[in-house]
C-alpha cells in the first residue's frame, strides 16, 4: 500500500490519484459549464446581486450593482476556471515552485529569489492597497477567489491539483503584485548587453560600429519621421568607452533558458473614422507572447454602474487589461524599450561586503532565504543588494542563463513600486481618447505603445513607461558601477515621452518597432524590434482610402515577411551559377515562383525560412560563434550586407585558407537547408515540405504536465509576419473593436479556451479557429436583459447565505 | 440471459467456490466504500472477504477480479460523462496515446491492492480455521 500511496519526483502516487471516487478520474466540469437556464449560487462577501451570463464559449458578462460585488464575482469565476494557473505564475515569480515540482524547479526558484521580485510586488501592493481605486477591488477579488477555494471539496479539486498532489492556498493582493510584477519581467526582463558585451570583445572599434551601430536608419519609426521636440536630454555626453569593462568576459558559463522570448511583442494600429468604411474609428491589437495551456488571458464583460468593459483579463487580477467599452477601445504593444542595465562592482575584498562607489566604500545588504523543496530539506538562499540593485549570481554560482551576467548588480526600472493596475482600471471607466491618456499617465512598467481611439473620432499612441534618463548609448553594454557618472541620471518626465494624436495619415501603429528616430532628444535603448512587421502593416493602411472590420480581420491574418521578401532576390541571385541537384533545382523553382508569404500549405516558405536561418548562422558563426552567447548583427545589418555589400569581408570565415564568397556561404546553408528539410517532412520532393507540418505549432501545458498540452497543430505565420506565429510563440489575443454612435462591434479570439480544467471541451476550444486566422464576434451586452442566441445559461450570485 | 447467468454462476461456483450472491455483495461493497474511505478502502471488503469467503486461491483472484472491475467501471461511468475526454486525457498524462490503457492502469492497481487484501484475508481465514473450505 505504501507502494501505492508515495509520488516518486514528479510520479504522483498511483493509488491515490487512480482511485475513481477522489482520484482523477473524478475530476468535476468546470462549475458554470453545463448547467441548467438558470441558477443561484450563494457566495460570502457579496453585498447585492450578481447576474452572470454564460455564453456558449464560457465567457462571463457579469452584472454586478457595485464595483465591490463585481471584483468579488470576477474573482470567484475567473478562480472557478483558472485557479491552478493563478496560483503557478504567482509562485513562479515568488521563488515557490519546489514547494510543488520539488528539486527540479530550484535554479528557477533560486533566480526569481534573488531577483527580488517578491520585495518589488510588496512595495508596488502598499502602493496599490493605499489607493482608492486598486484598494478595494484587490480585496474584493481576493474574497472572491477565496469564496471559490473554499466552496472546493475533494471531488472538486482541479486536475492539475490532483495530479501533483498539492491544495490551493488562500488568495492574497500581495498575488496580484507578483504576477503584475512576473509580466514586467516578461516583457521588459530581456537584456542583451552581456551579449553584446561578449561580442565587442571579439571586434575592434571600427567593425564594432559597423555591425552593431547605433546610427543604423530608424525605418517606419511609431511617430512618423519629421516631428520636432522641443526639449534637450539632460544626460550629458558619454565618457570614454575604454573607462568600461575590463574583467567581465571570463567564465561565463551557459545553462537552460529562462528568458522572456526574444519575439514576445505585439502589433496595434487604428484608423480614424476617414479612413474607415463605418466612419468611427476601427482599433485592431494583437499580443504576441508564449503559447501555453491554459492560455495566459481569460475573456470577460464587467458591468457596473461605473462601467461596461469587455476584453481580456489576466487571471489573477481584477479589471480587464485589453479591450473596450462603448465609448472606447485600447491596445497596447510592448514597448521594448531597455530598461536593464548592469552594474559591474569592485569589492573590497573577497567576502564582497562592501563596493566601491565614488570613493566610499558602501555595505552589501545581505539576507538569508529559505526556498522550500517539496520532500526535501528547505535549501538556503543568499540575496544580495546595492544601490544600484541586486546581485543575481556570484562567481560560483551557474547562471541559468548566458544573458544574466555573474558578479553583477541589475539595475531594473521593474524594480521600482509602481500601480500599472490603476491604469488599466481607469482605463476600464474611461470614456474618451483623452480619458485614456490620463489613465496610462501613471502607468510604469513594461513599457507599452497604448493605443487609444473613442468614438468621437480622437486616435492616439503613447510610448508610455518609465525611462531612465541616459546618455546616447548607455547600457548598451556593462557598466562601471564604481563612480556615479554611469548612474541613471533619473527618469526621462512624462510629458517628454513619445506620443501621436490623430494624425494625417488617418492612421496609427505600432509593432515594437523604435518610437522615434535619432531626432528624438532621450537615448531609450536600442535595438528595438526589427521593422518589418511595421513596415508591413503601414504599406498595407496606406494602400487603401477605407477600411472595414472585415479588412482588419484580413490584415491581422496576413502572412507576408517583408524581411523575406527583402533577402530572398539578393540570396537566390548568389545561387546564380551554381549547379544544383534536381532536388534542389525544384526548391529553387519553388523560390523564384514564392510571393513571401507564410501559409500552411507553402513549401517555398518552409525553404526559405530553413535556408535563410542557415545563412544566417553560416555568416556570422565563424566571427562570434555560438548564438547563444553572443549577440549577432541586428537582421537589417545582415539583410543589407546581403543586398549592397555582396563583397564584405564579413563573407569570408577567416579561420580558413581559402576566401569563402557570399555565393559560397548562400550554396552552402541551401544544401544544409534542403537536408534539414529532407529529414523533417520524410521526403525528398520539395513540394511536399509544407510550412505547416515542417514547422510545427505547439501548446504546453503552463506547468509542463506531459498530456495536457497541444501539439501538432497546422498553423500559419512567421516572426516577420503580421500573423507572427513562430510555433511556440505567437498571437496569444486578437482582437478587432469597431467603435459605433452608440455600441461597438468587436471580434477576437485566443489560442485556447476559457477554462482551464483539461477535461473541458473549452481547455482548447479556439485553437482550430485561431489556427485558421478566424475570429469570433463578441458578444458585448447593455443590459443583463439583453438577448442574445448565444448566451447559454443565467447564473444569480448572492451573498445572503453561505453554502 | 438466464442460461448465460446459470453458466456464470456454475463456473464461478466451480472455479471460485463464489455464489452471484457474495459476488453482489462484495461488488457493492467495493463500490461504496470509494465514497467514505480513501484510496485504499478497497483493501478492507478485499480483506473481510478473504477471511469470510476466501475458501480456495480462485476465490481469492475471483475478488481481486470484482474489485478491480469496480474501479473500472467507476471510471467508466466518470468517463462516460465526460464523452470521453477524461480517459484520453489520464493516458496522454501517462504519456499513452491509447485511452484503454488508462483503464488497464486503473485496474492493474485496483488488482494489486484488491488481490493483495484479500490474499492476506484469506491466509487469516486459515489461520483461524485450519480445515475451513
Amino acid at each position: 500500500m505504501t507502494l501505492l500511496g508515495q509520488s516518486y519526483g514528479l510520479i504522483p502516487a498511483i493509488g491515490p490519484i487512480l482511485h475513481p471516487h477522489t482520484g482523477i478520474w473524478s475530476v468535476s466540469p468546470s462549475l458554470f459549464e453545463g448547467a441548467p437556464e438558470s441558477k443561484a449560487l450563494d457566495i460570502p462577501g457579496l453585498q447585492g446581486k450578481v447576474t452572470v451570463h454564460v455564453d456558449q464559449d464560457q465567457v462571463k458578462h457579469i452584472f454586478a450593482e457595485s464595483d465591490h460585488d463585481l471584483y468579488v464575482a470576477q474573482g470567484f469565476v475567473v478562480a472557478s476556471d483558472r485557479l491552478w494557473q493563478m496560483e503557478f505564475v504567482t509562485r513562479l515569480a515568488a521563488g515557490r515552485l519546489s514547494e510543488v515540482f520539488g528539486r527540479r524547479t530550484l535554479e528557477v526558484d533560486r533566480f526569481f529569489t534573488k531577483l527580488g521580485i517578491s520585495e518589488a510586488a510588496e512595495e508596488s501592493v502598499q502602493l496599490m492597497m493605499m489607493d482608492s481605486v486598486t484598494g478595494p477591488a484587490l480585496r474584493a477579488y481576493a474574497e472572491g477567489v477565496n469564496a471559490f477555494i473554499q466552496s472546493l471539496t475533494p471531488k472538486t479539486l482541479p486536475f492539475e491539483y490532483r495530479i501533483l498532489g498539492h491544495h490551493p492556498e488562500e488568495w492574497t493582493a500581495e498575488k496580484a503584485g507578483l504576477l503584475l510584477k512576473y509580466m514586467t519581467y516578461n516583457l521588459a526582463g530581456r537584456s542583451l548587453d552581456m551579449l553584446l558585451t561578449r561580442s565587442r570583445t571579439r571586434l575592434n572599434r571600427e567593425d564594432f560600429e559597423d555591425l552593431f551601430s547605433l546610427s543604423m536608419p530608424v525605418i517606419e519609426p511609431i511617430i512618423p519621421k519629421g516631428r520636432s521636440w522641443d526639449f534637450e536630454s539632460r544626460a550629458g555626453d558619454p565618457p570614454d568607452e575604454s573607462m568600461k569593462t575590463g574583467s567581465l568576459f571570463q567564465n561565463l558559463l551557459r545553462e537552460e533558458y529562462i528568458n522572456p522570448h526574444e519575439a514576445n511583442g505585439s502589433n496595434n494600429w487604428a484608423v480614424t473614422g476617414k479612413k474607415s468604411t463605418t466612419g468611427y474609428p476601427i482599433l485592431s491589437n494583437d499580443i504576441h507572447l508564449g503559447y501555453s495551456l491554459p492560455t495566459l488571458w481569460y475573456e470577460v464583460q464587467l458591468v457596473s454602474p461605473t462601467q461596461n468593459v469587455y476584453g481580456v483579463s489576466l487571471p489573477g487580477a481584477p479589471g480587464v487589461v485589453l479591450g473596450f467599452n462603448n465609448r472606447l477601445a485600447w491596445g497596447v504593444t510592448n514597448g521594448g524599450t531597455d530598461v536593464l542595465d548592469w552594474y559591474e562592482l569592485r569589492y573590497r575584498d573577497d567576502h564582497k561586503s562592501e563596493y566601491l562607489f565614488d570613493g566610499q566604500w558602501r555595505p552589501v545588504i545581505s539576507r538569508e532565504k529559505k526556498i522550500k523543496v517539496r520532500n526535501h530539506r528547505p535549501v538556503k538562499v543568499i540575496t544580495r543588494q546595492t544601490h544600484l540593485g541586486p546581485l543575481i549570481y556570484d562567481e560560483k554560482e551557474a547562471p541559468l542563463s548566458p544573458l544574466i551576467p555573474k558578479g553583477l548588480a541589475m539595475r531594473w526600472a521593474g524594480h521600482e513600486p509602481s500601480n500599472e493596475l490603476k491604469s488599466f482600471m481607469l482605463l476600464n471607466r474611461a470614456r474618451s481618447t483623452q480619458e485614456c491618456f490620463e489613465a496610462i499617465s501613471t502607468f510604469q512598467s513594461p513599457a507599452q505603445n497604448f493605443l487609444c481611439a473613442d468614438n468621437k473620432n480622437d486616435v492616439g499612441l503613447w510610448h508610455m513607461g518609465l525611462f531612465p534618463v541616459r546618455w546616447r548609448g548607455q547600457g548598451r553594454m556593462i557598466l562601471d558601477g564604481s563612480e556615479s557618472r554611469y548612474e541613471w541620471k533619473g527618469w526621462i518626465p512624462k510629458p517628454e515621452v513619445p506620443f501621436i494624436r490623430n494624425p494625417g495619415a488617418g492612421f496609427v501603429s505600432s509593432a515594437n518597432q523604435a518610437p522615434t528616430d535619432h531626432s528624438y532628444p532621450h537615448y531609450i535603448g536600442w535595438p528595438f524590434e526589427a521593422p518589418f512587421r511595421a513596415m508591413r502593416i503601414n504599406e498595407l493602411l496606406r494602400s487603401k482610402p477605407r477600411f472595414s472590420p472585415e479588412d482588419m480581420i484580413a490584415m491581422q491574418a496576413d502572412t507576408l515577411s517583408v524581411s523575406a521578401r527583402m533577402a530572398l532576390p539578393a540570396l537566390l541571385k548568389a545561387m546564380e551559377g551554381r549547379e544544383f541537384t534536381a532536388s534542389e533545382q525544384t526548391a529553387l523553382e519553388e523560390l523564384r515562383r514564392w510571393d513571401y508569404r507564410f501559409p500552411e500549405d507553402s513549401a517555398a516558405a518552409a525553404i526559405y525560412y530553413f535556408w535563410f536561418k542557415r545563412f544566417e548562422k553560416n555568416l556570422w558563426f565563424p566571427h562570434f560563434e555560438d548564438p547563444e552567447e553572443h549577440m549577432y548583427p541586428p537582421l537589417l545589418r545582415t539583410i543589407t550586407l546581403l543586398r549592397d555589400e555582396s563583397q564584405s569581408k564579413w563573407f569570408d570565415n577567416l579561420a580558413t585558407d581559402q576566401v569563402e564568397t557570399i555565393q559560397d556561404i548562400a550554396s552552402i546553408s541551401f544544401r544544409e537547408a534542403t537536408e534539414d528539410l529532407k529529414k523533417r517532412s520524410g521526403s525528398s520532393q520539395p513540394a511536399r515540405w509544407l510550412w505547416a507540418d515542417v514547422r510545427e505549432t505547439t501548446f504546453e501545458h503552463l506547468g509542463k504536465i506531459p498530456g495536457l498540452g497541444k501539439s501538432r497543430v497546422r498553423a500559419r505565420g512567421m516572426e516577420h509576419s503580421i500573423f507572427a506565429n513562430t510555433g511556440v510563440h505567437g498571437p496569444v489575443w486578437k482582437m478587432v473593436v469597431a467603435l459605433g454612435p452608440d455600441k461597438p462591434r468587436a471580434w477576437g479570439i485566443f489560442p485556447g479556451g476559457q477554462s482551464g480544467n483539461p477535461l473541458s471541451p473549452h481547455y482548447d476550444d479556439f485553437i482550430e479557429k485561431w489556427a485558421k486566422a478566424e475570429m469570433r464576434e463578441l458578444i458585448y451586452l447593455k443590459s443583463p436583459n439583453e438577448h442574445n442566441p448565444r448566451l447559454e445559461n443565467m447564473w444569480t450570485l448572492h451573498g445572503e447565505s453561505l453554502r | 440471459m438466464k442460461r448465460f447467468f446459470d453458466a456464470f454462476k456454475t463456473r464461478a461456483q466451480n472455479d471460485a467456490g463464489l455464489t452471484m450472491g457474495e459476488l453482489a455483495v462484495f461488488f457493492a461493497a467495493c463500490w461504496g466504500v470509494g465514497f467514505v474511505l480513501p484510496w485504499w478502502g478497497l483493501s478492507v471488503p478485499a480483506f473481510l472477504g478473504g477471511v469470510l469467503i476466501g475458501r480456495r486461491k480462485g476465490t481469492v483472484a475471483a475478488l481481486a477480479f470484482f474489485g478491480a472491475l469496480s474501479w473500472v467501471m467507476a471510471s467508466a461511468v466518470a468517463d462516460f460523462q465526460t464523452h470521453g475526454r477524461l480517459s484520453a486525457r489520464i493516458a496522454a498524462v501517462m504519456a499513452a496515446e491509447n485511452a484503454l490503457l488508462a483503464y488497464l492502469a486503473t485496474a492493474l492497481v485496483a488488482l494489486g491492492l484488491a488481490g493483495l487484501a484479500a490474499h492476506c484475508g484469506s491466509i487469516l481465514r486459515r489461520i483461524i480455521h485450519p480445515k475451513a473450505v
